[in-house]
């Protein structure tokens, strides 16, 4: 089996699929590169998506370094990078965090707009919270939401953070409460600057409600930090959530929930997005009924895809339902981001807002209209 | 995968493994750093990358140990200079400050005074036309490697942080530190243990690396599970000769130096041949403190941890797991007399995590 053969079977693997069989096709993937690896540029570009997509974090790392060395790192693969360090090295990202200044080029962004940034800073609270919480590493939690805020503020001003970075604001404070939580226990010692960022966190908590409350104003909707990533900016998120609160279509959200329904909807409000729009479809009841069979491929606006049994039924041949969704319709399907370190596969809000982000800005981009 | 005695290196399956593709593709920004678990063929890559590098540049590769030095010799090319740490500074200070080696007499001791040895060789001018790759870089002081860094055009530092054991050694941070001058961050990493099983990874991380709880990916072969057993110094040598009659392969048992001798003691009372010195017949026990274990592998490993806490808990975790993970296929623990607390708790967590039922006592 060729490179390229194999690289399209990789990409065509779900999310959670089982990770011998992810092992295996990485495994695969290294040794075909390694076989002529100057010839190979564009596959080892594929390959570090690959490797970021299933965790594989130490693959994505060198594959960035190799990319490097042959001067072909682009901002994609700055980010994904960057996220690697973070979770490879995660003692010297809580000690010096500006490393990832460094990484990113003489600017410190690397051209990356402020919600793949945002991404870069949530999913390594995402993943610190979620390995907090399994080992009871509250003091590792607690440097890195010091060590992130130290970050951030690199990117931007901090009352600006809800505005400009929503999902790292949104991460932050819930990293915040995690750390409080073990403040109240004894289980950590309040310091200064801990106590800083715990301030910082109730004020950035409270301007993403104002944010919330706002949503409900049409004219102030779309400040989430897609909206950069769009042709128009602002203007096309602004314009995007509009007619979709106003249209009959719908956002399916597929997979089991890690967090009450209520409170992703509460997300939801922090784009402007009204909670009617969405739809949930359980993690059992995929193994029922085709998801073709109840989805308006035509009408319906997109597809928020979590963890999915392997047992799902009619996929009418395609390797997975992600496949099945992109080839046989129209419609924007994101696959939610799982925490690999937790095991967790449930949708988190974390993981609900990214996803959520990076739908409403792909359809920017592509010119999607509800 | 094909036993070896003392080997230093796994017989790794390069086809399948990051190596190939760091030795066909890598040039590291100059000087750089590989990090990588017990197993993951940081050695072999050295010695790759070694015998690489030698047609180019003067090539040294410098190991831990004298031991690891007579291992290497026969396997890497005659160009490459295989020396311990110990042995470059000496060496370079000959070179670069010439005259005798600065000596120092501490409590009565005539001994040669490392640090005036490498003040000197900092003050000297640098040189640029060799290269340096050092195996086991974590126990090297980050001073001597940054010194290392002035007298060579690069250098390449093989690492695994989590398996430190002299506190004098170098932390990841102080490594980039010493290395880093063309680029911020210039590691590579190796992931994939192709030493140990499975079932010996989980219990070694859980017991004394939990940092490394969940690899991408987690070792390839399976063996049986680990033992836990409650006995006595006689005991380990009973288990390592019953390792030795089933004909798995080469033997060791792992100690604190103070029990060593009782454990040879023990074995040659039983008529089981020991290994002596550096040796490393593979009919033949080998007796090991922990120290003496870093780039080592056997077939079967018994484990004799000492009943009480000798320096920190985080230097007495790091020997545990070295020794743990120096087991291809068996692992047996074996805990004589009294333990202390945080032995006894990360045991019990590695025996949950595996379902060990905790302990067997030695009949």
């Amino acid at each position: 089996m060729n490179l390229s053969h194999l690289l399209r079977e990789a990409e065509e693997l779900p999310t959670d699929a089982s990770p011998e069989y992810v092992q295996e096709t990485l495994a695969k993937l290294r040794a075909a590169l390694a076989d002529g690896l100057e010839g190979h540029r564009d596959q080892l570009r594929a390959f570090l998506t690959l490797a970021d997509k299933f965790g594989s974090h130490s693959d994505a790392w060198n594959a960035a370094m190799l990319l490097e060395a042959s001067g072909e790192l682009d901002s994609h693969a700055k980010a994904i990078r960057v996220s690697a360090w973070l979770r490879l090295f995660p003692d010297s990202a809580r000690t010096r965090p500006k490393t990832v200044l460094d990484l990113l080029g003489p600017d410190g962004r690397a051209g990356l707009t402020s919600a793949a940034l945002s991404g870069v800073l949530t999913r390594w609270l995402d993943a610190t919270m979620a390995s907090a919480e399994r080992l009871g590493r509250q003091e590792a939690l607690s440097q890195t939401l010091l060590a992130a805020a130290e970050l951030g503020a690199c990117w931007w001003p901090e009352q600006d953070w809800p505005s400009e970075a929503p999902g790292f604001a949104s991460a932050f404070v819930d990293a915040a409460h995690q750390v409080a939580r073990s403040l109240l226990s004894g289980r950590l010692r309040e310091t200064a600057r801990l106590s800083r960022a715990l301030a910082l966190a109730m004020m950035v908590r409270e301007a993403l409600d104002d944010e919330a409350d706002r949503a409900e104003d049409p004219g102030a909707i779309a400040s989430r930090a897609s909206a950069q990533d769009a042709p128009g900016g602002r203007d096309a998120i602004d314009a995007l959530v509009r007619s979709l609160n106003a249209s009959r279509r719908r956002i399916w959200v597929v997979g089991a929930l890690r967090t009450k329904w209520e409170h992703l909807m509460g997300v939801a409000k922090t784009f402007g997005i009204d909670p009617s729009v969405f739809q949930h479809i359980g993690y059992d009841e995929l193994k029922g009924r085709s998801l073709l069979d109840r989805v308006d491929l035509v009408k319906d606006f997109g597809v928020l895809l979590g963890p999915v049994p392997h047992s799902v039924s009619g996929l009418g041949g395609h390797a997975s339902l992600v496949s099945q969704l992109r080839h046989e319709a129209g419609i924007g399907v994101v696959e939610l981001r799982t925490q690999f370190e937790s095991q967790d596969l449930r949708i988190s809000k974390s993981s609900f807002r990214s996803a959520l982000e990076r739908l409403l800005a792909d359809a920017a981009v592509t010119g999607t209209t509800p | 995968m094909e036993s070896h005695g003392h080997g230093a290196a796994p017989d790794v399956d390069l086809d399948t493994s990051i190596h190939s593709t760091l030795v066909a593709g890598v040039t590291l920004p100059g000087s750089g750093i590989v990090i990588g678990p017990p197993g993951s063929g940081k050695t072999v890559l050295a010695m790759q990358l070694a015998g690489r590098a030698a047609n180019l540049l003067h090539t040294d590769l410098v190991v831990a140990s004298e031991h690891l030095v007579g291992w290497l010799r026969p396997r890497v090319s005659r160009s490459v200079g295989i020396k311990t740490w110990r042995n470059w500074l000496h060496e370079t200070y000959a070179d670069a400050v010439g005259g005798r080696t600065p000596q120092r007499n501490r409590n009565g001791v005539q001994g040669i005074d490392w640090m005036a040895v490498l003040e000197g060789i900092e003050r000297a001018t640098p040189v640029n036309h060799r290269q340096i790759l050092v195996d086991e870089s974590q126990d090297v002081p980050h001073r001597l490697l940054a010194a290392m860094r002035r007298h060579a055009r690069n250098v390449i530092a093989f690492a695994d942080p989590l398996q430190r054991h002299n506190k004098d050694g170098s932390s990841l941070d102080q490594l980039v530190d010493a290395l880093s001058l063309e680029h911020p961050w210039p590691v590579l990493v190796l992931e994939e243990d192709f030493r140990t099983t499975r079932e010996i990874q989980d219990f070694a991380v859980s017991a004394w690396a939990p940092e490394r709880l969940d690899p991408s990916r987690p070792a390839r072969a399976t063996g049986p599970l680990p033992r836990v057993v409650n006995g006595t110094l006689d005991y380990a040598a009973a288990e390592a000769e019953r390792l030795l009659t089933a004909d798995i392969g080469t033997v060791m048992v792992a100690s604190a130096h103070a029990d060593r001798g009782a454990i040879v003691g023990a074995l040659r009372e039983r008529n089981v041949p020991v290994n002596r010195g550096s040796r490393s017949d593979p009919d033949k026990v080998s007796v090991l403190a922990f120290e003496a274990l870093r780039g080592l592998e056997f077939d079967a490993v018994v484990l004799v941890p000492p009943g009480q806490l000798l320096g920190t808990w985080q230097e007495m975790s790091a020997d545990r797991y070295v020794a743990a993970t120096r087991a291809r296929r068996e692992l047996t623990v074996i805990m004589t007399g009294s333990t202390f607390p945080e032995l006894a708790q990360s045991l019990e967590v590695a025996g949950k995590r595996l379902g060990l039922s905790m302990t067997e006592v030695a009949s």
